[in-house]
C-alpha cells in the first residue's frame, strides 16, 4: 500500500489549492479525483463535436487575492476581464439598463435622481460587505478552540465597526438580516434595477428577494468582488480554465501526485483516526492527513462509515440543506446574435433576465414547491469559440437558470425540454435571430450535476449559503474550523467557510489550519 | 374640567393603559385619551350582536406579563384568565390532530400520526424552552443601544454579553441558528409528519407578514411560546368576558388610583413648542397640557400623523417611513345560533375549546403567504379559529356562541387598491367556505358576521396597515432596532414625547411589557423612583 | 365537503390518556389506597395496600411488580452488535448470548442520555430496556447499519418477581432451569404453554427474576404466578416499595438521580458516566462509540464536576432533597434519593456533590435536615459519611443455585 503525508480527495479548485499549498510545505501529497480530469465543477468537458469548455462555471466573480498571492498564480497567465464586467439587465417593456462594472459604479438607462440614490445605497452595500471580507480569510471559531480569545476577537471586531461611525454601525445592525426587497424598495424605483439586485442576491441560494436575510447573499457576493484579485473577475472566455490550469500547474510543480479516475469509496478509520482511503477499484492508500474537498454530505454520509460518527453529527449532516437550485444551459450558436433594436451583443458582458423584483420572487415561489419556474430568470454570457474544433468561429452562450428545483413534482423527462424552451423563447424576444442560429444545446439539471460531478444535491455551494450556515455554522458548528471529529480528516470544500464560487479561500484557510495543526 | 396634567397617554390600548397605571401609581397626574367610544384599543369585547360579546381584535391571552398583573392588581380589578384545554388541526382526509393540555394525551395524539415524531416532541420542547429561557429576561428590560457609549448602555450590553457568555459554545451556535432559521427548516430537523409540522408551525407565522419558509420565523415561534417558561401556570388562556376584560381591569385599576380617562377624544396633533411637547390638540379643538406625552399609537402614526414633520429631523422621518409595518391578517367574527358540528370530532372532545386550524401542511401555509405577497388575500387561507364561549359562558346566551377567526394572509390593500365592499365580501366568503368544508350546516348557524380586513383594523383601532404587532417582528426590527435604531428606548427626538406601543421593544402581543418599560424610562427622566415597578421574575 | 374518517381509538387519547398495562386489572384488584402515578404514560400504582408491608415482601418473601411501562426496544439484524457498540459504552462483543448487561449511552459530549439493561437473546437479536423513550435516537444512530429497531413497549409486557422466595415460586410453576440460571442470565421457556423470557435481574439488589411475555399471555401467567405464590408470601407492590429497595441497592434512576442529557435544559446539569460512578462500564478499548472522544478528553482534564456519591447519615431522619455542606457552611451538593433503610437500620442517601480530590473535604461533610414534627421543623446538621454502594449486600442475590426458601 502506498503511503503519503497527505491525501486530498477531489481535484476541484479547493482541492487543488490545498494540495499545492501542502505540497509546497514539503509534504508528499496525493490528489485523488473521481473523474478523468481536474477542475471539479469548473472542469472542462467535451461539450459538442470535440469542443471543450467548462460546462458549469462560465465566469467567476473572482478569485481571492490571497490565493493568487499565496500560490504565486501570477506566473501562470491568468485570464482576467481587464475592462471589468458590465451587466445588461434586459427588460421587455422598457429599455435595458446597463450596469457598469464594479457592481454598477455607473448605470445607464435610469434617471439621474435614481442614480444618485443608487450611488448612496451602493456605498452602503460596499461598506457593509467589508465585514464579510474580513471574516472570509479567518478560520472560524470552532468547537475545538478555547472560546475566550475568539469571543474577544468578535467583540473587538464589533467595536472597530462601531468606531467607523454611529450611523453606519446602526445601519449595519439593521440591514444585515433584512431582505433585499425591502432595502431596494426603500430607495429605488426602477424595476429592472431592482430585479437585477434581487437576482444577484439570490442566485444559487434558496431564497427570494422577499425572504429575510436575502440581503446577505448580496453582501457575500460584493465581499468576494472586493477581495478578489485586483478586484477583477475572470475573463468569460477561457478565464475559468486558465485559473484551473494555473492551480493544476502549481500543484504539479509543487510535486503533487495525481491519480484520476479513482473514486474514493471509503475512508479507513481506526478508532476515530483517519488512516487512509480505499478506492472503488480496490486500491488503497494510506496517509496521516486526509483532506476532503468534496461536499460535507458526501464526505460524511458516503465515505465515512457511520460507525465512526457521533449520532449528533449524523443528525446535523442529514439536516443540511443541499438540494441544488440552479441549472446550466449551454448553447452553441452560429453567430453572435443581435439585440433587437439595440447594440450588438457583447462577449464581455453579462446579460441578465430579471425584469423585476416580482419576477424573481414569483419564480422562487415555484422552487419552494418543486415546480418549474413560470418565467425563469437567468444570466447569460457569450464567448466566441476559437479552439481548433469544427466549431471554430461559432459562439457559445452559457446560461445559468435560477430557481430550478432538484426534484420535480412532475417528471423531469418532459419538463426538461419545457424549461429549455422557456428560456430560449425569452431570449428570442429580444434577439429574434437567436433560435435560428442554434446549433447545439444542452441543459444540465441539479440532479444531473449531482451524478456527473459527484456533488450531493448538485448544489453549487455544496450546501445552502444562508445566514444559519455561515462562518462558525458552516457546514455545522462541529466542523466549522475545517477539522473533524475524526483525527487526521479535514474538510476544505465549498461547504466550509467561506465557500462560494471559485473564491478559493475555503481551500486556503483549510491548508493553513492543517499546516498549523499537523506535523509532517 | 381640568386641562393640566403631568402626563398624557394617547390611546387606551393595553400598553397605553399599563403605562398610564404605572405612571399614575408613581404619583403623577395622568390623562388617557381614546378616540373611540370604547376603551381598550385591540383588546376589547364589544356587543356587536345583541347579547353576544365579541373579542373582535385580539382573542387570546398568552403573553401578558404576570409581574404587571401583580403590580397593577388586575385580579382584584376583575381579571380572570381561564386556561385553554386544547386545540386541533383538521386534515383534508377527514381526520384531525388534536393537541391537549394533558402531556400524555398530547403525545398519544401525536403517536397516531408518527411514533417517532411523538418522541421527538420532547427534544423539540426542550430546545424551545432553552431559547425561551434565554430571551425571556430581555422582555422586561430596556434594550441597550449598542452604538452608544453611555454608561447605562454599556452596562446593559455587558449584561447581554454575560448572558451570551453563560451559554456553552454549542448552545450559542444553536441559538444563533434558531434565531435565523425558518420555522419550516427548524421543524424538519425534528419531525417527519407534515400535519404535525403544520400544527407546530402556526406559532411561527401568526401576526407576521412572513411564510413558514421565511428565515427568522423560528424566532417568532418563541414570541408565542414565551408564556410557558418554567411552567408558569395559566399562561395561555381566555380572558373571562373576552379580551376587553383585560382593558376593563386595567381601566378599573387606573381609575382606582385616580387617573383620568376620556373616550371619544381623538388627538389631532401633539403640540410642540421649541423642541419640547406642550400638550395635545384634539380633533374637536380641545387642548390638554402636559410636559410629557406618551403615544400608544404605532411609530408611523405617532410621527407621521400626530407630529408635525417640522419638529423632526428628516433622517428620522425617513427611518420611520422605512419601518416595516405590514398588515397580514384579517378577522372574521361570527355570532352563532348554536354550536357548529364537526363530524370528525366527537362531541365531548376538549380540542374544540382551543384553537382550531384547517391548514394541514406547511406548503398550504406557504402558498397562502404567496397570495399575500402578490397583493391579494389567500385563496386557501390559514385560519386560527376559536370559540371562547365554550369555555366562557358570560359572552353569549346559553346555546349561542361567539366564534373568532383570525385569518392569514390578508393584505392592507388589494392589488394596490383600497378594499372594496365586493372584495371584503369575497374575503369573508373564502373564510366561511373553508369552515363549512369541515362543518356541514355551518352557514345556517350564522346569526351575524363581522369581516375585518387590515383596513378596518387601521380605521377603527388605528393600527397602521392593520399590523397587529405594530411592526414586523423581524430581526432588523427587534431589540435595539425596534422601532428605530438609536430610538429604541421609548424616547423620541422631541423632548417629553415617548412611545409605549407594540412598535417598541419587545413588540406585539397582549404582553404589556412595552407600556411598563416605557414607564420605567419616563420615571427615570423625571427623577422619580420606580420602585413600584417590579423587575421581571427571575428565571432560574 | 370533507368526509369524516372512520373513528378508531382516537377518543381514548383524551378521555383516558394513560395506558393500562395488561396486568392493570390484576393490580387494580389488589389496590386499596388509590395511589396511582403516571409511569411513562401508563397508569401505575405507587402504593397498593401498605408501603411497609410491600417493602418487606421484597426483602423477606416475594414481591410482584408490573414492569410493562419500561421501554422495550427490539434490535434485530446482522449488524445489531455493531450498532449497539456504537450506541452504548460497553463492549457488546463481550456479551454472551442469553445474558443481560446493565449499560448506558451518551451523546457526543459524553453526557449520559440514559441507562438500561441489554438482553442478548441471540447473536443478532437484542432487547434494550430503558426508563426513558429513545426511538428517534435509536433510529438516527442506526443510520448506516443493517439493523431493524422495533418499539415493543406496547406489545410485550413484564412482571418482576423479587425477593428470597422468588426462585421457589418459579420452581413451583414448573419452570425448569431456574437452578442453573446465574445472575444476569436469561432463558426462554414456557409457563402453561405460553412462551416467556425469564432473566435473573431486577432493581432491588435481592434475589429476583423478570419475566417478559406477549400481551395476550399476561392474564393467564399472572394468575398462575399468583396462585403459586400464595404460600410464599407473594405480595403485589407499587413503586414506593421498589424505590426503597433500589436505593438500598444503590441503583440510580434517570431524571431522579441525574438529568438525562436528552432532557437537560441547563447545560451544566449533564453528567458523564464517571460522574455517576459508572465509569467502570465504559470500555475505551473497543472501537468508536457515541461520546468516546469526549469521555477520553474529560479524563485528561481533572475537573471538580458533580459526581454521585452514596452517603450514610447520622441519626434516623430521612434526608430527601437536603443540601450537603462542607465544613457546615459551603454548599457542595444536593441529595437526590434518600430513605431510612429498614434493613440496614440507618439513614442512607444518594447525592450529587461537587468535591475536589482533597481527602479532608470528604471527612467534613454535613447535611442540613429540616425534620417536620407536628407543624414544626427541627433544623439539624448531621454528619455525612461517604460509603461505597450498595448499602446492603445480600449473599442470596448471587447464590447459584438460589436457596429454596
Amino acid at each position: 500500500m502506498k503511503s503519503y503525508d497527505v491525501i486530498v480527495i477531489g481535484a476541484g479548485h479547493n482541492g487543488l489549492i490545498v494540495a499545492s499549498k501542502l505540497a509546497a510545505s514539503g509534504r508528499s501529497v496525493l490528489l485523488l479525483e473521481a473523474s478523468e480530469t481536474y477542475g471539479g465543477m469548473a472542469r472542462s468537458e467535451v461539450l459538442f463535436e470535440g469542443f471543450q469548455a467548462p460546462e458549469l462555471a462560465s465566469n467567476a466573480v473572482g478569485i481571492s487575492k490571497d490565493v493568487v498571492k499565496d500560490l504565486g498564480l501570477n506566473k501562470y497567465e491568468l485570464l482576467f476581464n481587464e475592462d471589468g464586467l458590465k451587466t445588461v439587465g434586459l427588460s421587455l417593456e422598457n429599455d435595458s439598463i446597463i450596469f457598469g462594472s464594479d457592481f454598477g459604479k455607473n448605470v445607464k438607462g435610469i434617471r439621474e435622481d435614481e442614480f444618485k440614490r443608487w450611488k448612496e445605497l451602493r456605498k452602503k452595500f460596499f461598506n457593509q460587505s467589508h465585514l464579510f471580507q474580513k471574516l472570509a480569510s479567518q478560520i472560524p471559531v470552532g468547537r475545538n478552540q478555547k472560546t475566550f480569545g475568539s469571543k474577544a476577537n468578535l467583540i473587538v471586531t464589533a467595536a472597530k465597526l462601531r468606531l467607523q461611525g454611529k450611523e453606519q454601525f446602526q445601519e449595519l445592525l439593521r440591514m444585515i438580516t433584512m431582505c433585499t426587497a425591502d432595502l431596494v424598495e426603500e430607495e429605488l424605483e426602477t424595476s429592472s434595477l431592482k430585479g437585477l439586485i434581487s437576482f444577484d442576491s439570490t442566485l444559487g441560494i434558496k431564497l427570494g428577494p422577499r425572504s429575510p436575510t436575502s440581503y446577505l447573499g448580496l453582501l457575500y457576493k460584493l465581499s468576494q468582488m472586493k477581495s478578489s484579485y485586483e478586484e477583477k473577475s475572470l475573463s468569460i472566455s477561457g478565464g475559468v480554465t486558465s485559473f484551473i490550469n494555473a492551480l493544476f500547474k502549481s500543484a504539479e510543480e509543487n510535486g503533487v501526485d495525481f491519480v484520476f479516475k479513482s473514486k474514493v469509496s471509503s475512508l479507513t478509520i481506526l478508532d476515530s483516526v483517519a488512516k487512509g482511503v480505499k478506492l472503488e477499484n480496490g486500491v488503497e492508500y494510506s496517509a496521516k492527513t486526509i483532506v476532503s474537498s468534496i461536499s460535507p454530505v458526501n464526505t460524511f454520509l458516503d465515505l465515512v462509515d457511520l460507525k465512526n460518527l457521533e449520532t449528533d453529527l449524523t443528525r446535523r449532516i442529514k439536516a443540511l440543506r443541499y438540494s441544488g437550485n440552479t441549472s446550466k444551459l449551454n448553447i452553441i450558436l452560429e453567430d453572435l446574435p443581435k439585440l433587437n433594436g439595440c447594440q450588438n451583443l457583447d462577449t464581455n458582458c453579462r446579460y441578465l433576465y430579471a425584469p423585476s423584483l416580482e419576477s424573481v420572487e414569483s419564480n422562487f415561489n415555484f422552487l419552494k414547491y418543486n415546480q418549474l419556474p413560470a418565467d425563469p430568470n437567468f444570466e447569460m454570457y457569450f464567448s466566441e469559440i476559437t479552439s481548433e474544433s469544427s466549431l471554430n468561429g461559432a459562439v457559445m452562450a452559457s446560461i445559468c437558470i435560477q430557481n430550478t428545483p432538484y426534484s420535480l413534482k412532475d417528471d423531469w423527462k418532459k419538463s426538461k425540454e419545457v424549461l429549455m424552451n422557456k428560456v430560449i423563447s425569452t431570449i428570442q424576444k429580444w434577439a429574434p435571430e437567436f433560435k435560428k442560429s442554434i446549433l447545439y444545446k444542452s441543459l444540465l439539471l441539479p440532479h444531473e450535476t449531482e451524478k456527473k460531478y459527484f456533488v450531493a444535491g448538485g448544489h453549487w455551494h455544496h450546501n445552502e449559503l444562508q445566514i444559519d450556515s455561515l462562518y462558525s455554522l458552516r457546514p455545522t458548528f462541529d466542523l466549522s474550523d475545517y477539522s473533524t471529529p475524526i483525527d487526521g480528516l479535514f474538510i476544505c470544500g465549498a461547504g466550509t467557510h467561506p465557500g462560494g464560487n471559485l473564491f478559493g479561500l475555503s481551500g486556503l484557510n483549510a491548508a493553513k489550519k492543517i499546516l498549523r495543526e499537523s506535523s509532517k | 374640567m381640568e386641562k393640566n396634567f403631568d402626563v398624557i397617554v394617547i390611546g387606551s390600548g393595553h400598553n397605553g393603559l399599563v403605562n398610564a397605571c404605572y405612571l399614575q401609581k408613581a404619583g403623577l397626574n395622568v390623562l388617557v385619551l381614546e378616540k373611540n367610544d370604547w376603551i381598550g384599543g385591540a383588546a376589547v369585547s364589544r356587543e356587536l350582536h345583541p347579547g353576544i360579546l365579541y373579542s373582535n381584535c385580539s382573542y387570546v391571552c398568552s403573553l401578558f406579563r404576570p409581574e404587571i398583573m401583580r403590580d397593577l392588581e388586575l385580579p382584584k380589578h376583575g381579571l380572570q384568565i381561564v386556561a385553554i384545554e386544547g386545540g386541533t388541526v383538521f386534515t383534508r382526509d377527514g381526520d384531525y390532530l388534536a393537541s391537549y393540555r394533558n402531556y400524555h394525551a398530547k403525545k398519544r395524539e401525536l403517536e397516531r400520526f408518527s411514533v417517532k415524531d411523538s418522541e421527538s416532541y420532547s427534544r423539540y420542547s426542550r430546545d424551545i424552552l432553552k431559547q425561551c429561557r434565554f430571551i425571556q429576561p430581555l422582555l422586561m428590560r430596556t434594550a441597550p443601544d449598542p452604538a452608544s457609549f453611555k454608561f447605562r448602555d454599556l452596562s446593559e450590553m455587558l449584561y447581554l454579553l454575560r448572558k451570551v457568555n453563560d451559554l456553552t459554545a454549542s448552545e450559542l451556535a444553536d441559538t444563533v441558528r434558531f434565531w435565523t432559521m425558518s420555522i419550516s427548516d427548524f421543524l424538519d430537523e425534528y419531525f417527519e409528519n407534515d400535519v404535525i409540522k403544520a400544527s407546530l408551525a402556526v406559532s411561527g407565522i401568526i401576526g407576521t407578514a412572513l411564510g413558514p419558509m421565511s428565515p427568522g420565523t423560528a424566532y417568532v415561534l418563541l414570541h408565542h411560546y414565551m408564556g410557558e417558561v418554567d411552567g408558569s401556570i395559566g399562561a395561555w388562556g381566555y380572558a373571562r368576558g373576552g379580551m376587553g376584560a383585560i382593558s376593563k381591569a386595567l381601566t378599573s385599576s387606573f381609575r382606582a388610583m385616580g387617573g383620568t380617562l376620556l373616550n371619544n377624544s381623538e388627538v389631532d396633533k401633539v403640540d410642540i413648542r421649541g423642541a419640547r411637547v406642550r400638550g395635545v390638540i384634539l380633533k374637536n379643538g380641545d387642548e390638554y397640557l402636559a410636559k410629557n406625552i406618551v403615544s400608544n399609537a404605532d411609530v408611523k402614526r405617532t410621527f407621521l400623523k400626530l407630529t408635525d414633520p417640522e419638529h423632526l429631523p428628516p433622517n428620522f422621518i425617513k427611518k420611520v417611513n422605512n419601518f416595516k409595518i405590514r398588515g397580514s391578517s384579517g378577522k372574521v367574527n361570527i355570532a352563532l345560533d348554536s354550536m357548529p358540528k364537526f363530524p370528525s370530532v366527537s362531541e365531548n372532545n376538549p380540542c374544540l375549546k382551543g384553537d382550531i386550524h384547517f391548514t394541514d401542511s406547511i406548503e398550504r401555509m406557504e402558498r397562502a403567504y404567496d397570495d399575500w405577497k402578490m397583493g391579494t388575500w389567500s385563496r386557501d387561507p390559514f385560519l386560527d379559529m376559536m370559540i371562547p364561549t365554550l369555555t366562557d359562558p358570560t359572552m353569549a346566551p346559553p346555546g349561542k356562541h361567539f366564534m373568532s377567526c383570525f385569518v392569514q394572509y390578508c393584505p392592507p390593500k388589494v392589488g394596490g387598491q383600497n378594499w372594496t365592499k365586493e372584495n371584503k365580501d369575497a374575503f369573508g366568503e373564502t373564510v366561511i367556505q373553508q369552515i363549512a368544508d369541515y362543518s356541514p350546516g355551518f352557514r345556517e348557524k350564522i346569526l351575524h358576521m363581522e369581516v375585518r380586513t387590515p383596513k378596518e383594523l387601521e380605521d377603527e383601532v388605528g393600527l397602521t396597515e392593520g399590523n397587529i404587532f405594530q411592526g414586523e417582528l423581524t430581526f432588523d426590527q427587534l431589540l435595539f432596532n425596534r422601532p428605530i435604531p438609536g430610538y429604541a428606548q421609548y424616547r423620541s427626538p422631541i423632548k417629553g414625547l415617548y412611545m409605549c406601543g407594540s412598535s417598541t421593544h419587545p413588540g406585539g402581543g397582549v404582553m404589556g411589557a412595552p407600556g411598563r418599560n416605557a414607564a420605567v424610562e419616563i420615571l427615570n427622566d423625571l427623577n422619580l423612583p420606580n420602585s413600584d415597578i417590579r423587575d421581571a421574575y427571575e428565571v432560574l | 365537503m370533507i368526509k369524516s374518517k372512520e373513528r378508531k381509538d382516537r377518543d381514548t387519547t383524551f378521555s383516558k390518556p394513560l395506558f393500562r398495562s395488561p396486568f392493570y386489572d390484576f393490580f387494580a384488584a389488589q389496590e386499596t389506597e388509590g395511589h396511582w402515578y403516571n409511569w411513562n404514560g401508563y397508569k401505575s400504582p405507587t402504593i397498593l395496600s401498605d408501603e411497609e408491608l410491600e417493602y418487606f415482601s421484597i426483602r423477606s418473601t416475594c414481591s410482584v411488580f408490573d414492569i410493562t411501562p419500561l421501554n422495550k426496544y427490539r434490535i434485530i439484524g446482522p449488524q445489531a452488535e455493531d450498532f449497539l457498540n456504537k450506541l452504548t459504552v460497553r463492549d457488546v462483543a463481550k456479551q454472551n448470548v442469553a445474558t443481560v448487561k446493565y449499560t448506558l449511552w451518551c451523546d457526543q459530549e459524553g453526557f449520559v442520555i440514559d441507562d438500561g439493561t441489554l438482553f442478548r437473546i441471540s447473536d443478532n437479536d437484542f432487547r434494550l430496556c430503558s426508563q426513558e423513550k429513545h426511538l428517534p435516537w435509536l433510529i438516527d444512530t442506526s443510520c448506516g447499519f443493517d439493523v431493524e429497531i422495533i418499539d415493543e413497549t406496547k406489545h410485550f409486557c413484564g412482571i418482576s418477581l423479587q425477593g428470597p422466595t422468588s426462585a421457589s415460586i418459579l420452581r413451583l410453576l414448573g419452570v425448569n432451569g431456574i437452578d442453573n440460571l446465574k445472575p444476569f442470565h436469561l432463558f426462554q421457556t414456557k409457563i402453561s404453554n405460553m412462551p416467556i423470557m425469564i432473566s435473573r435481574t431486577g432493581f432491588t439488589g435481592d434475589l429476583g427474576y423478570e419475566i417478559f411475555m406477549k400481551n395476550n399471555a399476561a392474564n393467564e401467567i399472572i394468575e398462575k404466578v399468583w396462585a403459586a405464590g400464595t404460600n410464599h408470601g407473594l405480595t403485589a407492590i407499587g413503586y414506593n416499595a421498589l424505590n426503597m429497595a433500589r436505593i438500598e441497592a444503590g441503583f440510580i434512576v434517570a431524571n431522579i438521580d441525574f438529568i438525562s442529557s436528552d432532557h437537560a435544559i441547563r447545560a451544566n446539569r449533564c453528567r458523564r458516566p464517571e460522574d455517576l460512578g459508572l465509569g467502570w462500564l465504559v470500555d475505551l478499548n473497543k472501537g468508536f462509540f457515541n461520546g468516546k472522544k469526549a469521555i477520553v478528553n474529560s479524563k485528561l482534564a481533572n475537573g471538580t464536576a458533580f459526581k454521585i456519591y452514596a452517603l450514610e447519615i447520622d441519626g434516623k431522619e430521612p434526608v430527601e432533597g437536603s443540601i450537603i455542606y462542607y465544613n457546615k457552611k459551603d454548599e457542595v451538593g444536593t441529595v437526590t434519593s434518600a430513605i431510612w433503610s429498614p434493613v440496614a437500620k440507618k439513614s442512607i442517601a444518594l447525592a450529587q456533590l461537587e468535591l475536589g480530590p482533597s481527602k479532608s473535604i470528604l471527612e467534613n461533610l454535613w447535611v442540613e435536615i429540616y425534620a417536620l414534627k407536628e407543624l414544626q421543623y427541627y433544623k439539624l446538621m448531621k454528619k455525612v459519611t461517604i460509603v461505597k454502594p450498595p448499602f446492603i449486600n445480600l449473599a442470596r442475590r448471587f447464590a447459584c443455585p438460589p436457596v429454596n426458601y
